[in-house]
């Protein structure tokens, strides 16, 4: 088994018995069973001491120079340890004395050397301390006493290292103040241990210091313990208590009371008695303000905010004048005030202070003006207050340059009462105020103007700045237009297609929104199709492209317009197509509640082309996305499906309720299908559903496909969607056509049509009236009643005002019954009426159940396609 | 510009700027281009601008108008980020909005555009640290305190700013919306108001050491200490400049920021340097108001206290 080296813990072979590295004796075995004991091995020749004394071999050299410590550490420094060694043949053992010799310890050299000595016959150093504790009993503060303790060498070799105190203030070493002690030693030395009373801090529990040892030969702790009970205080309501806790809990009990222990110092004092670090560092307030200073220090209670009454004194006077002046420490705050002053002039004398309170006045005298005629002295007087507030306050002192006036006697004889007025002398400078508020405050109020001024704008604006002709006040903020210029994940291409909101009241199913009177507020339901050719296409979408985005229209002579414009071309056809779209105002509302849109076909081609536009309306008012339709002329409203097949049957408008409530309707939205002048009228309309591609595909019609549907859409249901999705709402559309026709090279064509508010004038609930149509001298227009729940034979007369005629249908109708199956309560008639001259013409229909309704319609020229 | 002021200026600049930045983003990025880029050159307008107005305040805390240099690199940079910050803030703040119409994600887009103003304003002390191999921490910290103030009030700023939208937006309900004026411009200002506050307020709150000079030039002011090393005297480079005092070298003292605290050293000046009175001869620890007097200049230290552990 391999054999571990106890001096030098290398491994040895199982059969050695000395170590085959330094010789020792390995475990286990006896001496001189081995084969070699190195220490014992004859020198061939002794080393012989100035002394005389002979050493034969190692052990005897090891042992002559421990005994001849310091003899043997002469001899290392001259080189003759070397020397010899060398002349052993024992190379590292020379190179060891070299470098033992160079040690800068005389003594740590040698013990390093013997060290390396091949021998066993000196034990290592080994520590021993005692006592390894103190206990003192009671100390009184400022006792010293002297201890002693003893550092043991229990080993041959030698033994260092340190002794310190560190965190015990109150012990020190040797005879000095030194908390740290070097020590050396190959036997035993004492160490005196000093208790220092200057430090000792009186305490409810005993204190307790450590002592540490630390050295080459191990670690040692002596735990030295004291009592040093604290002095209660001695006198008056803070008597008994033992510590600052007590005292100050004496002190917030009776404050009045212990105001005085604090003035006088006894607090101060006791404190001291105790070894204790009084707290306050600024010289002792007097009255409620010392135990408010001593609360302060001790972090029991914040101090109070001051402020100091001057910033700057000035003082005038005559060489030898005494001159005074007071300037004052307060606070707003319920607290009292403490303050102090120090100058750093001989000629200015801070005097004590006067506390009261709230308030601390501090006198500060010029003893004797000084005799430096003309000149100006400077000086500073440093105020510290509650919490270390520190004020610093330039003192000037003005000399006269003439001598001293005649004093009056009482100056000569100095005393205080006699001193010249203080006030006048003691110019106070107030402090100086910041650069003006109102230059920092300028930029607000410009802001707060700014805002205002908007506000203003906004306030004064109007809509129907934008549209004057007739400057009729707006009843209504109209509608906004929105279009879809920029790409989506719905719809990727600018269609420009366009949706409709009405300003003046909210989506019911989200009140952040404006009511919508199309399904999507930028018409992405919606499309334009055109039919060239045979060939259909998606206005907008290509093939194709923009020639004109989104062009502001210019504005009218009389008026600013509202819209935009848009231009199309089939490059590959030559046929381009401006869609022109604004808001514009509505003649019997006076509201921008209508929009106008137009469609401008042009064939630029050298050839003829066959072109017709198709328009699908998604209508929606509010939340109701399947609203029923009145239509004049029909005896019932339209809640499910109906074909205009040609012109002549094509209404001038039709209009939907978003209720079906007379006398309250809601949104009611009007969509104008004849608008006269150059606009081409609609070939064929329909009402229906909207062509949702969920829908099913129709023997003989085309295939609905959402926005996406082509030319032909097919006419549903408006409910048919819930055929296919139980649950869905209805869902309706109005599609309009102007149809394929030959267009020669050049030729244009323009059809459009009007969609936006309407209006219903309806009371009771009873009877309502609506009219639609031309309302330009010369037009026809048609007014419809609508009668709720008729009753059997009930009839209603049309009163006609003079100007108008009636042009087709009797003044005095039968109510139509309502049909068995419809979802709504009114029953319309109608009239088709003409104008002959401008003006306001007040239409009257009143019912045989006494129900009377009257519109006033307004007949004037139209300056827009005319 | 004592630190009330410098709140005060960092509020009324933010609102300035942030009104200027809706006039401009009014007239740059009316109609044109998607909803994302509108967002992102509105956000980069407001962030540029708010940036140049907070810092130049606060550049105008750390420096004398002497250094004009230095004050145009720090405005400069402040600049750069705060308009990347508004750009990045309008454009993701949009993106998700556009996705989801929550409002939430308004304040979102306000808040990384705070956020990154507010981290705007320590930029060139960073730059100015690694330049100098110096401690960065001093910089961080204000970095952090500025990202901080600019968070909460990029949060606070878009709340009452869609507060104020809705109720100007309300009280001209019968007009159309696109229209107004003042329920943007006022959401806008109260916006730029409440980052502006919010960063002067977390500066000046969450400092840890500082100096008012109480007499000498411009008494009053009060400079946060956030260098390693801040230099005082009267040459143009001195962090704290006390300009016109010939009593005062011109490089005459130094704070510097150790790990137990802040010391003040005297730079072997003749006249010297005096703490609470006394001249100090080798580098001495400050404490919570003391004062120090250079020439006839006087400053008092301010030292916020850490609590122990």
């Amino acid at each position: 088994m391999v054999q571990t080296c106890s001096r030098c813990s290398r491994a040895n072979p199982p059969e050695a018995s000395y170590c085959w590295f330094d010789g020792a004796l390995l475990a286990g075995h006896v001496a001189g069973d081995g084969v070699i004991r190195s220490g014992k091995q004859p020198f061939p020749s002794p080393f012989v001491f100035p002394s005389g004394q002979q050493c034969q071999n190692f052990d005897q050299l090891a042992l002559a120079l421990h005994a001849n410590w310091a003899e043997a550490t002469e001899l290392l420094k001259k080189g003759f340890l070397e020397a010899f060694l060398g002349g052993l043949g024992r190379a590292d053992l020379a190179q060891a004395a070299k470098e033992a010799a160079r040690f800068p310890d005389p003594d740590r050299g040698l013990d390093q050397l013997l060290g390396r000595l091949p021998t066993d016959v000196l034990e290592p150093a080994r520590l021993k301390v005692e006592p390894q504790e103190f206990n003192l009993g009671q100390v009184r503060i400022a006792e010293n006493r002297t201890l002693h303790f003893t550092i043991n060498n229990e080993g041959k070799r030698l033994l260092y290292g340190t002794v310190t105190c560190e965190n015990s203030p109150w012990l020190a070493l040797g005879d000095g103040e030194t908390q740290e002690k070097v020590f050396e030693t190959t036997d035993t030395i004492p160490v005196p241990l000093r208790i220092r009373g200057k430090y000792l801090r009186a305490s409810s529990r005993p204190i307790e210091g450590r002592l540490t040892i630390e050295s080459n030969g191990g670690t040692a702790t002596i735990v030295v313990r004291a009592e040093v009970p604290a002095k209660p205080f001695p006198d008056g309501v803070l008597a008994g208590a033992r510590s600052p806790r007590q005292l100050a809990e004496k002190a917030r009990a009776f404050p009045k009371e212990a105001a005085v222990f604090f003035e006088n110092g006894a607090v101060e004092r006791w404190y001291k008695d105790n070894g204790w670090v009084y707290p306050v560092r600024t010289p002792s307030a007097s009255g409620l303000a010392a135990v408010q200073q001593f609360f302060e220090a001790l972090g029991l209670v914040k101090p109070p905010k001051v402020d100091i009454d001057v910033k700057v004194i000035n003082f005038i006077g005559n060489a030898g004048d005494q001159l005074e002046y007071t300037l004052k420490v307060e606070t707003p705050e319920k607290r009292p005030v403490y303050a102090h002053a120090v100058s750093d002039c001989e000629w200015l004398k801070p005097e004590k202070p006067q506390l009261a309170g709230r308030v601390a006045t501090i006198p500060v005298r010029v003893p004797a003006v000084p005799s430096r005629y003309g000149e100006t002295l400077r000086g500073k007087l440093t105020v510290v207050a509650n919490g270390n507030q520190r004020f610093v306050v330039p003192v000037a002192l003005s000399i006269s340059e003439t001598g001293r006036p005649p004093a009056p006697a009482v100056g000569r004889s100095g005393s205080l009462a006699a001193i010249r007025p203080q006030t006048p002398w003691a110019q106070r400078i107030p402090l100086p105020k910041d650069l003006g508020t109102w230059v920092h405050a300028t930029p607000v109020a410009l802001l707060l103007l700014v805002l205002l001024a908007f506000l203003l704008r906004d306030a004064l604006f109007s809509p129907e700045d934008y549209v004057l002709p007739g400057g009729g006040a707006m009843s209504n903020p109209g509608i906004a237009i929105h279009f879809h210029d920029r790409g989506d994940p719905h719809v990727k291409f600018d269609t420009m297609t366009f949706g409709l909101e009405a300003l003046g009241e909210r989506d019911p199913t989200d009140p952040r929104r404006f009511k919508r009177l199309t399904y999507d507020a930028r018409g992405r339901s919606n499309n334009t199709v055109l039919k060239i050719d045979g060939q259909e296409f998606i206005f907008g979408r290509p093939p194709g492209r923009w020639l004109i985005q989104k062009e502001p229209l210019p504005p009218a002579p009389t008026h600013r317009r509202d819209g935009y414009r848009s231009v199309w071309s089939y490059d590959a056809q030559k046929i381009v197509v401006s869609q022109i779209v604004e808001r514009v105002l509505n003649e019997q509302t006076q509201s921008l509640d209508t929009c106008l849109a137009r469609y401008l076909i042009e064939n630029k081609d050298s050839q003829p082309h066959i072109v017709g536009l198709r328009f699908l309306l998604d209508t929606y008012i509010g939340a109701n996305d399947g609203v029923p339709f009145t239509i004049p002329g029909q005896s019932n409203l339209c809640s499910t499906s109906h074909d205009f097949k040609n012109p002549e049957e094509v209404p001038d408008f039709i209009q939907a309720l978003e209720f079906d409530n007379l006398e309250r309707p809601g949104t009611v939205a009007h969509l104008q299908l004849r608008l006269g002048g150059r606009l081409e009228p609609p070939s064929r309309v329909t009402l229906g559903a909207w062509p949702n591609d969920k829908l099913p595909e129709m023997a003989n019609a085309a295939k609905p496909r959402g926005q996406n549907t082509l030319w032909e859409v097919p006419v549903l249901d408006i409910r048919a969607i819930q055929n296919v999705r139980a649950g869905e709402p209805a869902d309706s559309a109005v599609v309009i056509y102007w149809a394929e026709r030959s267009m020669n090279p050049g030729e244009a064509r323009e059809m459009g049509f009007k969609y936006g508010l309407g209006n219903l004038a309806g009371s009771g609930g009873k009877l309502g009236l609506t009219a639609g149509g031309s309302f330009a001298p010369g037009g026809v227009f048609t007014l419809t009643a609508l009668v709720r729940e008729p009753n059997a034979g009930e009839t209603v007369t049309l009163t006609v005002p003079e100007g108008l005629q009636l042009v087709k249908g009797e003044a005095t109708q039968k109510v139509p019954a309502l049909p068995e199956v419809t979802n709504s309560r009114n029953s319309p008639v109608t009239w088709r009426l003409k104008s002959s001259k401008q003006g306001k013409f007040v239409v009257r229909v009143q019912s045989s159940t006494g129900a009377t309704q009257s519109l006033t319609v307004t007949i004037r020229t139209s300056r827009i396609f005319d | 510009m004592s630190f009330r002021l410098f709140v005060y200026y960092c509020a009324f600049c933010g609102a300035w700027a942030a009104l200027m930045g809706w006039i401009f983003g009014r007239l740059i990025a009316s109609d044109s281009g998607s909803d994302i880029a509108n967002a992102g050159v509105k956000g980069m307008l407001l962030g540029l601008l708010l940036a140049l107005g907070l810092g130049a305040v606060d550049a105008l805390l750390n420096h004398p108008i002497q250094q004009l240099g230095r004050i145009a690199a720090r405005v400069g940079l402040s600049v750069v980020v705060g308009g990347f910050g508004g750009l990045i803030g309008g454009v993701v703040g949009q993106v998700f909005y556009g996705l989801t119409e929550w409002n939430a994600f308004l304040v979102f887009g306000w808040t990384i555009t705070g956020l990154l103003i507010g981290a705007s304003l320590g930029v060139y002390d960073i730059l100015a640290r690694i330049l100098q191999s110096e401690d960065l921490s001093g910089a961080l910290k204000k970095i952090l305190h500025g990202a901080v103030g600019g968070t909460v009030g990029g949060v606070l700023g878009g709340i009452v700013s869609l507060l104020l939208k809705g109720v100007f937006g309300g009280l001209f309900s019968d007009k159309p919306v696109e229209l107004l004026w003042s329920p943007s411009a006022t959401g806008f200002v109260a916006l730029g108001l409440c980052i502006g506050l919010l960063i002067g307020l977390a500066q000046v709150i969450l400092k840890e050491a500082w100096v008012r000079v109480e007499q000498g030039f411009r008494a009053g002011r009060q400079l946060i200490l956030s260098k390693p090393s801040v230099t005082i005297g009267r040459a143009e480079s001195c962090d704290i400049g006390l300009f016109g005092d010939s009593g005062v070298e011109k490089l005459h003292a130094r704070i510097v920021q150790q790990p137990d605290g802040y010391y003040l050293t005297d730079d072997n000046t003749p006249g010297g340097t005096f703490l609470n009175g006394e001249r100090i001869r080798q580098p001495t620890l400050l404490h919570n108001g003391d004062l120090i007097k250079l020439g006839s200049s006087v400053l008092r230290f301010g030292e916020r206290r850490k609590k122990a552990g």
